[in-house]
């Protein structure tokens, strides 16, 4: 699957390299198993290592200690009494089975990994983790859910995460083309940077260029040239106009399926909800601090 | 005394000039029959005529070439009819198990299945295509989220209202669950433990009324899901609609003449339609790399039932339920059908629903139907042989039924029998206009004829063929060009004309017969090609009456060991043969035996003994269960020829004894009946018989000499004993007159006739015969009514005379000899 022969690519210098360490969200979800297999992925075209984290759900837990509690089932007819060890079980397996799916990704890969089952509130166990790491990947949501919905763990970690987040909802095919978001921030720079070294030579990287008019359009081009450098090569530059940059992540979806690297805060992303953006967008997201 | 033959009247001679020909090169070679005008005839009137049962049965021996001659005249009578229409089988959507037929004029059935494949291979990359299109996936994927998204709007809802009210809901792995929330974090179990028993009430009472709610919502997902299904299904067949109907269309055009073309693509059509789901599924499961190409593993059941096993890619197994399986293919007759059916068995009449084993299993569809002879025949001809058809089991029968219910229903014997019912298929039956003509020997017509009450109705036209053909100059000429175009058929040397006129010696010498020519064209053309085989060995160019002869005497050499055995043992006196001297009651007979289809003949001594009886002649041959049942007849006969001639005024008071010496296995037959009064007449009258003399012959009660059989084998049997020892001039052989037309006597028989070295003597009466063996006249009765003296009768009415008196003296009380007085 990966021939380093034709791509001798990560033999770049370590500080070349964006992440050296991803952490990746596992449920039992379909979403987070995309999120699982582009994690993989990067991390054998970066060579990080990988870190699968299973959070048992503290509520969860706490909720089925209550004398009264009852689960609602989508096919039952009444509510069934929850017991405190069901549950226990139930996510013990879960975990299991994400590891199982871990160890299955890793070996195909070739990558080394490590996995952490942890207790407590997901979204605020994630977040510490996520001050440890490069890289946060997971799925859009913990079920099987219609594209519109966007988790509350998401949500969020896309808000407050200090790593870089990757959200996902369904795989993409092996080294998908790359999009990015040039607005001349700082943040934006670091996106651009990213998103060229994530893409292996020869994977098309297309920039977008917010610009009220062509020298603004010509300014931030020379930009983007002058940030990659070298790696311009294979860049192409997509300037938007004002309307255009409205609706980015429809433009972006029309683009075909790839992974598109945001800046955070910038204008696309803070005038609409991240919920919105996603449903837009339709594929993979990865958000830059 | 009567005149021996002249040689001339023992052999038919051709002369060769007389043929209006040099060699068999000079002729046209068109002929194929000769004579049978009477079968030839009926078989003209059975293909002409159009009505039902007009059948043909071709009786004759076989060897005549009948059922060549059969072919031949079908073919001709064929090739000016209309070429009937192909046939085809396609799945019957509405019940697989019962196939319909297609019939499509003469060389369109090809075209359709041609059609047919490329309208398969086409759909089987525009169908899957549709379903993996992108088109496609977003349409059915909006479907499948406008419903989940009614449903989640709903869940959080009622997760907003619930969170207002100090409720969380949380999900388990395999559902929900509310616990009651505090500061945005779920109460510890610690803390509602203890909680006052009212609060704690209410909490619970709250949490019932979300969890209702919640069961709510729930308890609609099936049915959104079953609309989600329901338009996806309406997606899924508007999508196949199109890609089907762009395809099918261009194909309705070009069969739009024939209804049933058309309503078997309009099934098609729905048919795809309807199993769309096969394509979207496998479209699913990921880019169609499950075409496994032409693997024919059948998967009938889990193809009905549709969605179980459909996940995986439509195979070949698939597309075989919309192809057409073309059963009977006229795109390259010319006029109607001929078919020679070899081996008519019953599924070789009329077809048969063939099965694949699959794991363990047998399977079937309808391309597993294969066409009879009947198929074949269709719109035209069938030739099968009688025997054939009559030793297969159950093939006589089918046959009959599809004539009588002029229909070919595709049936296993079993299922036909009833024996079987085992789920197969039922194709449906296809009307039948054929013309049968079965050929067969003489003996199974006339025992179905005798047994089979279907027969006369089935079959109202007998072509009868004979063995023999009438002698005449037309005939001759055609039977040269018969014999001319054996030779051009089978690439031989040419014949002259000394060759053509020694065939017809033979064909004449088979039939035994100076005014018949033999039809059995099998035996000349084994004799034609033989002769053909011996001149190529001397390396001459043409076949000249040298080698055909050579052909005959090596077929009779290969043949004759038998003969040849019986000749020795009378030479070495193991059988003993007289062929000098007299002898009283002691006669040479002639037996005829046939052995593997060579005959010859034998003599055998005959004797007779006489005393004085009852009026009984024993034949011991009889009494020994050696004779059969002609022979006792023959000999029976005798009584009545002695009683009627010397018996009107006293008992015929004699015993005699008579047997065939030397006989171990049977004898039967009455031509020895002459031979056997002769024997007898020579003891009764102590009157010696010639052992020169052979004889040949049966008798009536009046003392003619009737015809027999055999005559020329007989006649040679002898010449070859008395040749052997040496011809001395006074050996001959007594024939029946009446057989003279039938002599066609070896060559050199002939010679040693004209050498006056041998005689063949015919003969009418048993006067002239015993005249001839005895020396001694037979005499007739004067106006005393006595039989002269000194004549054979008289001797014999003589003795049987005295026979009477004597046996008068032993019937008196005291027994002894009656006064002169008492005889008065």
């Amino acid at each position: 699957m990966y021939d380093r022969s034709h791509t001798p690519m990560p033999a770049a210098p370590a500080s070349n390299r964006p992440f050296r360490e991803i952490l990746v969200a596992l449920d039992a979800s379909p979403h987070s198993r995309a999120a699982l297999g582009l994690a993989v992925q990067l991390a054998a075209d970066l060579e990080a290592d990988l870190d699968g984290l299973f959070v048992k759900d503290a509520n969860l837990l706490r909720a089925a200690q209550l004398p009264f509690a009852e689960e609602v089932r989508t096919h039952s007819v009444s509510p069934k009494a929850l017991s405190d060890r069901r549950v226990q079980r139930q996510l013990r397996h879960q975990a299991e089975r994400a590891e199982a799916a871990l160890q299955e990704a890793t070996e195909r890969a070739q990558v080394s990994y490590n996995f952490r089952v942890v207790e407590g509130q997901v979204p605020q166990q994630l977040l510490r983790a996520a001050e440890d790491t490069d890289l946060v990947a997971m799925g859009k949501t913990s079920t099987q859910s219609s594209r519109r919905r966007l988790g509350t763990t998401s949500r969020a970690l896309l808000a407050e995460s200090p790593a870089p987040v990757l959200v996902l909802r369904r795989a993409t095919r092996h080294r998908p083309p790359l999009f990015t978001y040039y607005d001349g921030s700082d943040t934006a720079r670091s996106a651009l940077r990213t998103a060229a070294q994530l893409g292996a030579p020869g994977t098309p990287l297309t920039v977008f260029l917010p610009a009220d008019d062509e020298a603004q359009a010509k300014q931030l081009q020379d930009d983007v040239h002058d940030t990659l450098g070298m790696h311009a090569g294979q860049v192409q530059v997509r300037p938007l106009t004002p309307t255009e940059a409205d609706r980015l992540a429809a433009l972006a979806r029309r683009q075909g399926p790839g992974l598109f690297v945001m800046p955070d805060n910038c204008s696309p992303l803070a005038n609409t909800s991240p919920q919105r953006f996603l449903y837009e967008l339709d594929h993979p997201l990865l958000v830059v601090r | 005394m009567i005149d021996p033959l002249p040689a001339d009247a023992l052999r038919k001679r051709f002369d060769p000039s007389e043929f209006d020909f040099e060699t068999t090169e000079d002729l046209p070679a068109d002929t194929e029959v000769v004579g049978q005008d009477r079968a030839v005839e009926a078989l003209d009137f059975g293909m002409s005529i159009d009505a039902e049962g007009y059948n043909v049965f071709a009786l004759g021996p076989t060897g005549t070439g009948r059922r060549e001659l059969v072919q031949h005249l079908l073919e001709e009578q064929a090739a000016g009819e209309e070429t009937p229409p192909d046939l085809c089988y396609v799945n019957n959507f509405d019940d697989e198990r019962e196939p319909r037929a297609l019939r499509l004029s003469a060389g369109r059935g090809c075209e359709l299945k041609e059609d047919v494949d490329a309208l398969i291979e086409e759909l089987q990359t525009a169908l899957p295509g549709t379903f993996e299109s992108e088109e496609y996936r977003s349409r059915r994927e909006m479907i499948q989220e406008e419903v989940q998204e009614g449903q989640e709007a709903a869940l959080e809802d009622l997760q907003e209202q619930a969170r207002e009210d100090g409720i969380a809901l949380i999900r388990t792995p395999q559902g929900f669950v509310f616990t009651p929330l505090q500061d945005g974090e779920v109460v510890p179990p610690e803390e509602v433990e203890s909680m006052p028993d009212a609060e704690r009430e209410q909490v619970q009472q709250k949490i019932e009324g979300y969890q209702e709610a919640l069961q709510d919502i729930l308890q609609k997902v099936p049915d959104h899901q079953r609309e989600a299904r329901r338009r996806i299904e309406a997606l899924n067949e508007e999508m196949a609609t199109l890609v089907v109907d762009d395809l099918i269309d261009d194909l309705r055009d070009a069969y739009a003449d024939s209804e049933d073309v058309l309503s078997f693509l309009d099934s098609v059509r729905d048919d795809i339609i309807e199993n769309v789901d096969v394509f979207v599924q496998s479209a699913q499961q990921g880019p169609s790399s499950g075409m496994q190409g032409p693997q024919q593993m059948m998967q009938q059941q889990g193809q009905q039932d549709g969605g179980q096993q459909a996940a995986r890619a439509p195979d070949g197994a698939f597309w075989r339920r919309y192809r057409v399986n073309l059963i009977v293919d006229h795109e390259d007759t010319e006029g109607a059908p001929v078919v020679y059916e070899d081996n008519p068995n019953y599924q070789n009449l009329v077809g048969q629903v063939e099965q694949i084993a699959q794991m363990g299993a047998l399977v079937t569809d309808f391309n597993l139907i294969r066409p009879g002879a009947l198929h074949e025949a269709n719109g035209g001809y069938l030739i099968v042989e009688a025997r054939q058809l009559l030793t297969q089991p159950y093939a006589w029968e089918g046959l009959k039924r599809a004539l009588q219910n002029d229909e070919i229903q595709i049936e296993s014997p079993g299922q036909a029998l009833g024996l079987i019912r085992t789920l197969t298929l039922e194709p449906e039956a296809v009307p039948l206009d054929v013309k049968i003509v079965v050929v067969g020997e003489r003996m199974l017509y006339y025992l179905l004829d005798a047994l089979d009450p279907d027969m006369d109705r089935l079959f109202k036209v007998t072509a009868d063929f004979d063995d023999q053909i009438d002698r005449g100059e037309a005939q001759e000429d055609a039977y040269a060009d018969l014999l001319a175009t054996t030779i051009d058929e089978n690439d031989l040397r040419p014949f002259d004309r000394s060759a053509v006129a020694r065939v017809f010696e033979h064909s004449l010498r088979m039939v035994s017969d100076t005014e018949k020519l033999s039809a059995e064209v099998d035996a000349i053309r084994d004799l034609v090609v033989e002769a053909d085989h011996w001149a190529r060995d001397e390396g001459a160019d043409a076949v000249t009456d040298a080698h055909v002869q050579r052909a005959i005497d090596a077929q009779i050499y290969r043949a004759d060991r038998l003969r040849d055995r019986v000749q020795e043992s009378i030479e070495r006196e193991k059988l003993y043969i007289d062929t000098t001297g007299a002898t009283v009651g002691q006669i040479n007979g002639l037996s005829y035996l046939k052995v593997g289809g060579f005959s010859f003949g034998k003599p055998n001594r005959i004797t007779a003994r006489v005393r004085l009886g009852e009026g009984d002649i024993v034949d011991i041959e009889r009494e020994a269960a050696l004779g059969g049942p002609l022979h006792s007849k023959g000999v029976l006969i005798l009584s009545g020829f002695l009683e009627g001639r010397f018996a009107q005024r006293h008992p015929l008071s004699l015993s005699a004894r008579l047997v065939f010496e030397q006989s171990y296995g049977g004898i039967d037959g009455d031509s020895a009946s002459s031979a056997e009064l002769y024997a007898l007449l020579s003891a009764l009258a102590e009157v010696p018989l010639k052992q020169t003399l052979a004889v040949t012959g049966s008798v009536n009660q009046r003392g003619m000499v009737q015809p027999i059989g055999g005559v020329n084998e007989k006649i040679e049997g002898f010449f070859d004993v008395c040749e052997e020892r040496g011809l001395t001039g006074d050996q001959g052989v007594l024939i029946p007159a009446a057989n003279v037309d039938n002599l066609m006597l070896r060559p050199d028989v002939v010679a040693a006739v004209e050498a006056d070295d041998f005689h063949v003597y015919p003969v009418e009466t048993i006067d002239q015969g015993i005249a001839l063996l005895t020396g001694v006249e037979a005499g007739t009765r004067d106006e005393q009514d006595g039989f002269p003296d000194g004549t054979m009768n008289g001797k014999v009415e003589a003795r049987l005379r005295e026979f009477a008196d004597r046996r008068r003296q032993f019937a008196r009380p005291n027994g002894t000899p009656p006064s002169s007085t008492e005889d008065m």
